[in-house]
């Protein structure tokens, strides 16, 4: 007695199927199944974890979708590769116009596409359209579900079945893996009908029948056919199509007439060399390239490696700076076609975590644009590869407890009020609501309704909820990719996305090119532009001198801003104690900074031993060549991969499936089943229980954020290209930055002063002398100043002046531009040119677009008005409402008398104060972190105009002030001074509103919990 | 107190309704909010919430973030409306004449002469705030010489305001910020952003200068300072239902002479109501009774009426419905008023075949003899379980007769089996199940009497017929609420029903539920 599930959706037919795959496939294998087909509605998004573990077990899988056509449904099996091919086209075709969600074909398209395809219709409609198109891999689908309706339907569809001459084949249309998944599938149809339990009605099923069931269940259904159910073996003989099958193969990129690919790519890596080592290139190098050359060729990954090329070389011409990050960073091939900057042999990288044989892995090459013209380089791929080979990868959106609270609590028709409350105590990451939250929202954990809440939460978590689009992961195919996959159009205009996700690319050995935007690499690009055009300098990342004994200085002062990877609060704390001396000692510091380091307790080691303040030890002989570079301490991903591999004898599949763990982000339980199996194997080689203990932290700390040493390598390049335009270029660099924004770490306003504290002058905002974007203008001694561009005005839309303007009708009229706009622009103080006091600006521009739409001779003589003008410290409140900065002073300056005479300091009288002595202060709040890794202390940053003031506030003191804490813009706190290493931070025991706001002041509300 | 006017304004009226309906909520932070959702603004907060931090404007999700504690509801418009008729009745205590503002909780009153009442102006003032104030709720009041400077007094003051003289009123009225006058966001934006804070500030600027900057609204505050507007008030008049009372003497148990009585009332009552436009929605009847009981019916024509002897049709059929325990001594006859249509106003009403007014004035005359509940009709529902796959609803109008779509093209062809339905379904035991089918049927009830059915892997069901099936059709669910799983079957009967049973796997019990037709 032998029977195939052959219509089975899982939780890849979004909020539809309640099972995940590989719960489904674990389930056919326990139920002892021959075979399952996965039909997921007009999808394949979940084949490839279902074909994973499958493999696994060693379940046969049937391949195939439930295809919704103008005739009824179809489910459609894949036979062979070509039925796939097919397949995944007509599903191509169903999405591509349909709107997001919906997929519709017509039966006239599936018969077209019937090659290689096995067709069961449950639609007595559909079956004869298909007849003749399928023939005898035509069946009538029979599904019962013990439901009343069916019965009659089963009759009207066996009798097309027999006009046909269509065999009948058994099946039900299942959901879940087991029937106690029912309550979730019911949830789960409500989300998608957008209704509760109480008010679906017919919108869910009426019984729990649509589990997987055993042969003896079918045959007991269809007591009265047997024979329906034995044709299910019969239709999964005939389905001979696995994934496996799928013979990937990269473009072959166009190359010159009479070279192959590997030849071209040996010709151009070589030209590559010869310019990246202009003195010549050495043995090692040759060596090396050679060696990466020969693994590339037996790979057969050349297309691959030119393709990267082929990209960075359209960036080159086109002037849009680039550069490759992540593990390419370790290849000499990379380096010299310009893919990456960092010199891998230099940096002495391991080519190995790149690419290996025994891996057999596809190369992953990520490529940082800048991202002002990322989308430029994304069209030009669609645009050479043609949309058919090119799709973006899709990146699942899944539910977490938070927002599965909310979907569930809303089906279950709990008062908005109440979910909320519990919505709003569960962690954005949590995998599950727990009773503490629930307390904590006020609410009673034991009532049915939260009861149900809970358990049907913790069933949605992890399940998909819909398909978004990957930030930049590209799908290249030498056949069209829709022969792959099926392809629809994303949300964005002129993009389309694949059906599965990185892991499913990965999974199934399938290149990507990842093309990632970086806000950074739009700055240098923007700042070298300047240089070149008001310094007559000609600089690229390539040519900015290289260990600048100034640039080290001012990063070890902690002195960054607006510095690539090292400006946040805890990497400005770090700089003055690592003081980095050279590149490499920059590279430790991006990566020292991250969960990882941080949550395995490695920074104080490190530092110490940096110091000579502690031995550099090993914890075992054997460990001493993974960490020589880091003093003993591990820092870098790879570290910690090759610790398991040296210290806990994993094997190099586990520690590569421990790479994989840590790069699956928040994907819960992945990294902890390596607890069990890494820990003990260190202690029994002898390694301390608590190094042992302290690396597995950090592996955790990895599967938060953690960074490999090459990834690292291509940051602090950037952070020391940027580090480098501020020691010198310090204006250029300002106009860049506040042209590239919003990135990075700081809001303009923060820059800007910055900047003014290092002496750059800058310049406010003047229809008469901006542009859309910042500039720089040089005055009569030479100097160069930042002059602010309109795009800082608040509600303006893209504009550029064309000055001169005699007067605000003037401009009004020529720049036609809204009411609104011109009020926003008085506001910002941009007609100071023209109307000195900006209210009397404000007036006419108020008259002014009253009189937009009549001839400029319509202009009355009004009588003159007497508007109060703005003292100077309102002149800066305007410039922070109307444009979010001010060049004209900071808002902390109007207080200083005030303060001064209270005899409170500023930010430097507050560096110059004692360690441990007490301290009273008052700035605005430019940034607030709790970071995860922090223990509830929450950091603050507060600035005046001499300077940043660090905060720590521990859990208890800001629970006690917490809403001035969470929401003033500007706090008052007394505290004591702590200083470790020239860092100096004032641990805060109370956190106040200053007492002489103005009520008005008072609520105004900081927006910058980061 | 000759040509003056007062304004009364119950700040915030809202957020007063809300503190008073949840008395516990003034001792913490509370807020009101514009609607019942998580992302809904909050619109007024107490004084607990404002020290708490949190402002107007705010989302209340995000103010429960940052204050766990704070507790927010909506005050419905109608417990607005009700508290505005409330405040008017109770200022009406201190004059007729009481204009309910635009702005809930604002009220305009006529308070010519009324100092002479009260001893002077201010003592009336301070007894209009305490005619509020004896609502539970608190006001402040200005009184002065034009509506609207007073009223915008009024707005931003806290307690009692009277002015001496018109100028003496304009110069009150110059400090008060235009931000309590309700403009237009956009233009009061504009004005603050002039320095323009006040009315006095306002009034300030050339009057021509004012409309095509800012609009209509702020040129007509403008315009307030030249008083060439006089806007008298115009009171609320309140509109109860008409009614008559009628005493029995001596008390009387003749329904006939009773309702001889009604009659002459209504006529009375009905004429009162045409004069208005108007007609009889409803007939509250209430009888008195010698031995201090009271018989109360409401009794409604099938649409508004003037017809006064239907009326006393309807309510003999009601008083029909019982005997009353004693002798009436006193009945209270109240109409209640509707609009009229102009449908039932025409003269010559076109007459068809089928008049479903006359089926309407037949359910009326139902209704009143047996109740408004012997009058229903089933309502399909979306549901699965068969009980709750209709419902019983009021009938009150006759339903359309409308062509039944078109049959899908995969849609069964076979009528589908009607069944009556027993509600509730009734409980059979094995033994009276096993006597309801004969024998020749054993074999498709087999399954009834066997807990494995679904196990039972014997092929030998070879008929193709899917009603003669072994499967049941099964129904479970509603697990939110109590778990339902029950198998359903079709029996014959030995005297030839078809019956409808189903096994309720929960309780485990057998139960009829239907006979097909």
């Amino acid at each position: 007695m032998r029977y195939a599930p052959l219509w089975v959706k899982s939780a890849y037919s979004f909020l539809e199927g309640a099972s995940q795959p590989e719960a489904l496939v674990e389930r056919a294998q326990e139920l002892g199944l021959p075979a399952l087909a996965i039909t997921d509605r007009d999808g394949v998004y979940g084949v490839v974890r279902a074909h994973v573990r499958a493999k696994a077990l060693g379940q046969r899988l049937i391949l195939g979708a439930q295809v919704t056509t103008d005739a009824g449904l179809a489910v459609l099996l894949a036979t062979s590769r070509e039925g796939w091919a097919s397949l995944c086209q007509l599903l191509t075709e169903g999405r591509r116009r349909c709107p997001k969600g919906e997929s519709l074909v017509t039966a006239v398209e599936v018969a077209e596409r019937a090659r290689g395809l096995l067709a069961l219709v449950p639609s007595a409609p559909l079956l004869p359209l298909l007849r003749d198109a399928f023939g005898d891999r035509l069946y009538a689908l029979a599904a019962r579900h013990l439901r009343e309706d069916e019965p009659p339907r089963e009759a009207l569809l066996r009798e097309a079945a027999l006009r046909v001459g269509a065999p009948v084949v058994a099946a039900s249309e299942v959901l879940y893996h087991h029937r106690d998944r029912k309550p979730l599938q019911d949830v789960l149809a409500c989300i998608r009908h957008g209704c509760t339990l109480s008010t679906a009605g017919r919108r869910i099923t009426p019984n729990a029948e649509h589990a997987l069931l055993t042969a003896a269940e079918m045959y007991a259904r269809f007591a009265d056919d047997p024979l329906a159910v034995e044709r299910t073996r019969e239709v999964a003989a005939r389905c001979d199509f696995s994934l496996d099958a799928i013979r990937y193969r990269y473009p072959a990129e166009r190359v010159p007439v009479g070279e192959t690919p590997q030849g071209w790519l040996r010709r151009v890596t070589l030209e590559g060399a010869r310019k990246r080592y202009p003195k010549g290139v050495s043995e090692t190098v040759a060596a090396q390239i050679e060696r990466e050359l020969a693994l590339i060729e037996e790979l057969d990954y050349g297309g691959y490696f030119l393709t990267m090329y082929e990209i960075v070389e359209f960036c080159r011409r086109e002037g849009i700076t680039c550069q490759g990050r992540g593990s390419a960073a370790n290849s000499a091939v990379c380096f010299c076609l310009g893919v990456t900057a960092v010199d891998p042999l230099g940096m002495d990288l391991l080519f190995e975590r790149f690419l290996s044989r025994e891996r057999a892995e596809p190369p992953d090459i990520d490529l940082d644009i800048e991202h002002a013209r990322r989308e430029e380089v994304i069209q030009h791929v669609y645009a050479r590869y043609g949309r058919t080979h090119a799709a973006m990868v899709a990146n699942v959106i899944r539910y977490r407890a938070r927002s599965a609270v909310r979907d569930v609590g809303k089906v279950l028709g709990i008062p908005q009020a109440e979910l909320d409350g519990v919505a709003r105590h569960t962690g954005h990451w949590d995998s599950a609501l727990d009773l503490d939250a629930m307390r904590a929202a006020g609410v009673d954990p034991e009532a049915r309704s939260f009861r149900l809440l809970r358990a049907l939460t913790a069933q949605l978590s992890d399940m998909p909820r819909h398909l978004s689009i990957h930030p930049g992961g590209f799908l290249l195919g030498y056949e069209a990719v829709t022969s792959l996959v099926p392809v629809e159009p994303a949300t964005m205009e002129n993009r389309t996305v694949i059906q599965w996700d990185k892991y499913d690319v990965d999974d199934l050995g399938l290149f990507k090119v990842d093309l990632l935007g970086l806000g950074a690499l739009t700055a240098v690009h923007r700042c070298f532009d300047l240089m070149r055009a008001h310094e007559r300098l000609d600089l690229s990342m390539a040519t900015v001198p290289t260990g600048d004994p100034d640039t080290y200085e001012m990063l070890s002062r902690g002195d960054t801003v607006g510095v690539f990877q090292v400006e946040s609060r805890a990497q400005m704390s770090m700089l003055p104690r690592l003081k980095p001396r050279d590149f490499y000692d920059l590279v430790i510091e991006v990566a020292i900074v991250r969960p990882g380091p941080i949550q395995g307790g490695m920074v104080h080691p490190y530092l110490r031993r940096r110091e000579g303040k502690e031995p550099v030890v090993y914890p075992h002989p054997d460990v001493e060549r993974v960490l020589s570079k880091t003093l003993g301490v591990p820092i870098f991903q790879e570290q910690v991969m090759r610790l398991a591999m040296v210290a806990a004898d994993y094997t190099p599949g586990e520690a590569d499936q421990l790479r994989k763990d840590m790069g699956a982000w928040r994907s819960s339980g992945r990294i902890e089943q390596h607890r069990d199996r890494m820990i003990p194997r260190m202690v029994a080689k002898g390694i301390a229980r608590d190094f042992a203990e302290r690396v597995f932290q950090q592996v955790l700390g990895f599967g938060e954020y953690g960074f490999p040493e090459s990834h690292a390598a291509s940051f602090a390049l950037i952070a020391y290209v940027t580090a480098w335009l501020k020691r010198h270029h310090p204006e250029a660099f300002l106009c860049a930055m506040l042209d590239a924004q919003p990135m990075g770490f700081y809001a303009a306003s923060t820059l800007l002063e910055d900047a003014r504290r290092h002496g750059v002058a800058t310049l406010p905002i003047d229809v008469n002398h901006s542009g859309w974007d910042c500039s720089l203008e040089r005055a009569g001694d030479g100097s160069l100043a930042v002059r602010v561009g309109v795009r800082y005005v608040s509600g303006l839309s893209r504009f550029d002046p064309s000055p001169p303007y005699r007067s605000i009708e003037h401009f009004a009229r020529t720049a036609r531009l809204s009411k609104r706009a011109l009020v926003s622009l008085a506001e910002a103080g941009a007609f100071g040119s023209l109307v000195s006091d900006r209210r009397e600006a404000l007036w006419a521009v108020h008259g002014v677009a009253a009189r937009l739409g009549l001839p400029l001779d319509a202009d009355a003589d009004e009588p003159a008005v007497s508007l109060a003008p703005l003292t100077p410290d309102e002149t800066v409140t305007w410039d922070y409402l109307g444009a979010s900065h001010s060049t004209r002073g900071h808002p902390m300056e109007r207080y200083r008398d005030h303060l001064t005479r209270e005899g409170i300091p500023d930010a430097a009288g507050i560096c110059a104060l004692p360690d441990g002595g007490r301290a009273r202060y008052v700035g605005m709040v430019i940034c607030r972190q709790r970071p995860s890794t922090a223990a509830g202390v929450t950091f603050f940053t507060l600035e005046d105009e001499s300077g940043f003031v660090n905060l720590v506030v521990w859990r208890d003191v800001f629970a006690a002030h917490a809403v001035v804490g969470r929401t003033a813009a500007l706090l008052e706190v007394t505290g004591r001074i702590q200083r470790v290493d020239g860092v100096t931070h004032v641990v805060v025991d109370a956190l106040a509103i200053p007492s002489f706001l103005a009520p008005a002041e008072a609520a105004a509300r900081s927006r910058d919990f980061h | 107190m000759s040509g003056r006017v007062a304004c009364v304004c119950a700040h915030e009226l809202g957020m007063q309704v809300l503190l008073r309906d949840h008395p516990s909520w003034r001792d913490a932070p509370a807020a009101l909010v514009a609607e019942d959702r998580p992302d809904a603004h909050l619109t007024a907060l107490n004084a607990h919430a404002v020290s708490a931090g949190l402002s107007v404007g705010m989302r209340c999700g995000a103010a429960r973030n940052l204050v766990s504690t704070l507790r927010a509801a909506t005050v419905s418009e109608a417990r607005v409306r009700e508290v505005v008729a409330t405040l008017s009745d109770a200022l009406r205590r201190v004059s007729p004449k009481v204009e309910p503002d635009a702005v809930a909780g604002v009220f305009v009153i006529d308070a010519a002469g009324m100092g002479r009442l009260h001893r002077g102006a201010r003592a009336w003032a301070l007894s209009a705030r305490r005619a509020v104030a004896s609502q539970g709720f608190a006001a402040s009041v200005a009184l002065g010489f034009d509506r609207r400077v007073t009223r915008a007094i009024a707005l931003h003051a806290r307690g009692v305001v009277v002015t001496r003289s018109a100028l003496d009123e304009l110069a009150v009225a110059g400090d008060v910020p235009l931000r309590a006058l309700g403009l237009p966001v956009r233009s009061r934006a504009a004005l603050d952003a002039l320095g323009i804070e006040t009315l006095g500030a306002l009034w300030a600027l050339p009057p021509e200068t004012v409309r095509h900057r800012f609009g209509p609204e702020v040129a007509e505050l403008r315009a307030w300072a030249s008083r060439d507007v006089e806007l008298p008030v115009q009171p609320d008049t309140p509109r109860e239902p008409a009614r008559a009372v009628i005493e029995v003497e001596p008390p009387d148990d003749d329904q006939a002479r009773i309702l001889f009585a009604v009659r002459g009332a209504l006529h009375l009552l009905v004429s009162r109501l045409a004069s208005t436009g108007e007609a009889v929605s409803a007939l509250r009847l209430t009888l008195s009774l010698e031995d201090r009981g009271r018989a109360e019916h409401r009794i409604e024509p099938a649409a508004p009426t003037r017809d006064v002897a239907l009326l006393v049709d309807l309510a003999r059929l009601r008083l029909a419905e019982g005997a009353l325990s004693s002798r009436v001594r006193e009945a209270e006859v109240i109409v209640e008023p509707a609009p009229l249509r102009g449908e039932q106003l025409a003269l010559f009403a076109h007459e068809r075949l089928r008049d479903p007014r006359a089926v309407a004035r037949a359910v009326a005359r139902v209704r009143a003899a047996f109740g408004d509940a012997a009058v229903t009709r089933a309502r399909l529902r979306d549901a699965h379980l068969p009980e709750a796959g209709f419902a019983w609803e009021p009938h009150d109008f006759v339903p359309a007769t409308t062509t039944p779509p078109p049959p899908a093209l995969d849609a069964p062809s076979e009528v589908p089996l009607v069944r009556r339905l027993i509600s509730p379904p009734r409980e059979v035991s094995p033994s009276e199940l096993h006597a309801l089918s004969p024998i020749a049927h054993e074999a498709a009830l087999r399954p009834w009497l066997r807990a494995d059915a679904e196990n039972d892997t014997s092929h030998d069901a070879a008929a193709r017929d899917p009603w003669a099936s072994a499967s049941p059709s099964r129904v479970s669910g509603a697990w939110w609420a109590r778990t339902v799983e029950r198998d359903y079957y079709y029996a014959e009967a030995v005297n030839g029903a078809l019956l409808w049973v189903f096994f309720d796997r929960v309780r485990e019990r057998w139960f009829l539920h239907g006979v097909v037709d």
